[in-house]
């Protein structure tokens, strides 16, 4: 009798950026790439992260707060006139807003290791749909030699930056579209380690073509948004070590031959 | 600004008394020309003008003019570096106090003045960025679909794979092999009996190491990534030709080795730019279900490109019409032949046909950089 062995490894192909160059074959842990579709906690944790972002800056004046006089407008009676307060009532032009905003913290709560599922749920997700593109560390856009020269030699130093940040526009463009990343394959967003200042600045350019972000400021969302995820193989291990809460047991364990957690980034070929 | 700028392509057309205070001493080559000595020049420039005599203007008049008529294309100062061309330098006109022809008055208006045009678009020009700066990826420009195309594609990859495991150059299994292959080659190296024995060994029927060899990156290939794609090299019938000569034993080839299959994918992949997901890669044991996961035709775009592919019939029925975008009110108005009635109308009440006439998208985008 057989039974269904669910693998607890999976691929991972680590590629050449931006040559698209397949180098190496390395194993994921399934619990860490694999993780079945969970949409319910996927919501949560981009409600969560939307909540968190909300700036809560909206303020607007009460009618004590409403610059000007206090004193009744005119009498109460005796003028044949609707009865009045004071020029700040909230039902005069220009007068206080009853239940206006105040600033105020949005923020909502999350458990934590929910959070930290959602992140390799979504991770999972991309993983399954062949949409997570791992390059190898030190992911940076190589600005053609000869232009590298041009730029020395000072051939454009009269034309200004625009003739420049042109040529960048025009091979970071060509880049993605010669890897199927670009405008017509849906963007792609791309996640290193650390700011990288030519890719970054040439997506800059493009923002139709894909996204840079530092793997500091990436959320859940980010990695549920556009065509693919282009990740560096540092930053791909970094979300996920410190995404992994509800693998790692808080308990002692004795026998410490027994793996206390699920390992990722084996090499398989090399 | 009270600075005229000139290009270079209107140089010759410039009034001569623009050049008249221009310094002669000046060499021609210049980067930068400039036509007033107040405007500071580098020291170097400075150094010549002293050791030399003062010229009059008139003299230094006629030198400039010498030299614009006596064929110094101002075109070939632009700086090449490659297959990129950078713009020339940029040239400037003299102020009119600097001018020393008391009758020359600068133009009020643009009308009559000739147009020199900007740097915009500049890289878009086939003279400023030739084909061979273009980016050149590991794969393919274009993805091969054709499933014979990919079917040879998988066959060559597995005889190469296979022969470089026989010849024992397992480092190179997973390196990158050139692809250049002229058709008579191909066709041979395809024709190969290649089959799977009773115990699962593979033979390739051919000469492994002579398609070893061909494998190895020769001096004058080093980095000339640029290969031809397959379906220039190889067409689709005579793919599906050569097919029916194989035995069919070799589709059950075991893949179930990490590193062939590896080298047989990222191969594939540099052939016909089809790459296996991550997530199939473990699924694939045989050379059949890796054929079966590259054939696959991918998903139709939109729904009207998979009711045109795949479901045709139902294009032809009477009752249904297929409309590549949402019917709109105006699509109904169109179909009804009211559009045209109401275009006179809207032409009597100066009316725009399309759209509001008046705001059109992104007027903050144009005005943020600069624009109306």
């Amino acid at each position: 009798m057989s039974f269904l062995r669910i693998a607890t490894t999976v691929p991972v192909t680590v590629f050449n950026f931006p040559s698209y160059e397949p180098q190496r074959l390395e194993s994921w842990s399934s619990k860490h790439l694999n993780l079945p579709l969970r949409r319910d906690i996927l919501h949560l944790a981009v409600v969560y992260e939307g909540d968190n972002t909300r700036q809560g800056t909206a303020s607007s004046k009460t009618r004590y707060e409403v610059h000007g006089s206090h004193k009744k407008l005119y009498a109460q009676k005796g003028l044949g006139r609707a009865r009045v307060g004071d020029k700040q009532s909230p039902l005069r032009r220009g007068g206080g807003k009853t239940f206006g905003p105040k600033p105020r913290d949005f923020g909502t709560k999350i458990t934590r290791k929910v959070y930290d599922l959602a992140w390799r749920t979504a991770l999972s997700y991309r993983y399954r749909r062949g949409e997570l593109v791992v390059c190898q560390d030190g992911m940076e856009l190589p600005l053609p030699a000869d232009f590298e020269v041009l730029l020395q030699n000072g051939g454009m130093r009269e034309s200004g930056a625009e003739l420049e940040a042109g040529f960048r526009a025009k091979w970071v463009k060509q880049v993605l579209d010669t890897n199927d990343w670009g405008r017509k394959a849906g963007r792609s967003t791309f996640i290193t380690s650390s700011h990288r200042e030519n890719l970054f600045e040439a997506l800059d350019l493009v923002p139709n073509w894909g996204r840079a972000l530092d793997v500091g400021d990436v959320d859940v969302k980010d990695l549920l948004e556009t065509g693919r995820i282009v990740i560096e193989r540092d930053a791909l291990m970094h979300i996920i070590e410190s995404h992994q809460s509800d693998l790692t047991p808080n308990i002692f364990v004795a026998n410490a031959a027994l793996p206390s957690k699920a390992v990722s980034g084996e090499i398989l070929v090399e | 600004m009270s600075r005229a700028t000139v290009g270079p392509s209107s140089s010759s057309h410039q009034p001569t008394t623009t050049l008249a205070t221009a310094p002669s001493s000046y060499p021609l080559n210049l980067n930068r020309l400039y036509s007033s000595q107040k405007i500071p020049t580098p020291i170097q420039e400075t150094a010549l003008v002293q050791t030399q005599e003062p010229e009059t203007g008139l003299q230094s008049k006629v030198h400039f003019a010498d030299a614009i008529e006596g064929g110094s294309d101002w075109a070939e100062e632009r700086v090449s570096q490659g297959p990129y061309t950078a713009p020339p330098p940029r040239i400037e006109a003299a102020r009119v106090e600097e001018v020393a022809d008391p009758s020359y008055a600068p133009a009020s208006f643009s009308t009559g003045l000739k147009t020199v045009g900007g740097l915009a678009g500049w890289w878009s020009r086939p003279d400023n960025w030739a084909a061979g700066g273009d980016f050149v990826g590991f794969k393919p420009r274009e993805k091969v679909v054709e499933s014979s195309l990919i079917e040879a594609a998988v066959r060559r990859a597995i005889i190469e794979a296979f022969a470089l495991r026989e010849t024992g150059r397992e480092d190179d299994l997973v390196g990158v092999w050139p692809t250049a292959a002229s058709n008579v080659d191909l066709q041979g190296l395809l024709a190969w009996d290649l089959k799977r024995a009773e115990d699962g060994a593979v033979i390739l029927g051919g000469d492994a190491a002579v398609v070893a060899e061909g494998l190895r990156w020769k001096d004058d290939e080093e980095g000339a990534r640029d290969h031809p794609a397959l379906s220039e090299t190889l067409t689709a019938d005579e793919a599906a030709a050569l097919s029916q000569t194989w035995n069919p034993s070799w589709k059950t080839i075991s893949l179930a080795d990490s590193r062939i299959r590896f080298a047989v994918t990222k191969r594939v992949f540099q052939l016909t730019g089809q790459l296996v997901p991550d997530h199939q890669l473990a699924s694939i044991t045989t050379v059949q279900t890796l054929l079966h996961v590259l054939k696959k035709p991918p998903k139709p775009a939109t729904l009207t490109q998979e009711l045109q592919k795949r479901h045709p019939d139902l294009l032809d029925l009477p009752n249904v019409t297929v409309t590549p975008k949402r019917v709109t009110r105006g699509d109904k108005e169109i179909a009804l032949g009211r559009f045209k009635l109401m275009q006179e109308e809207f032409k009597k009440r100066d009316i725009p046909a399309y759209g509001h006439g008046y705001a059109r998208k992104g007027k903050e985008i144009s005005r943020l950089r600069g624009g109306t």
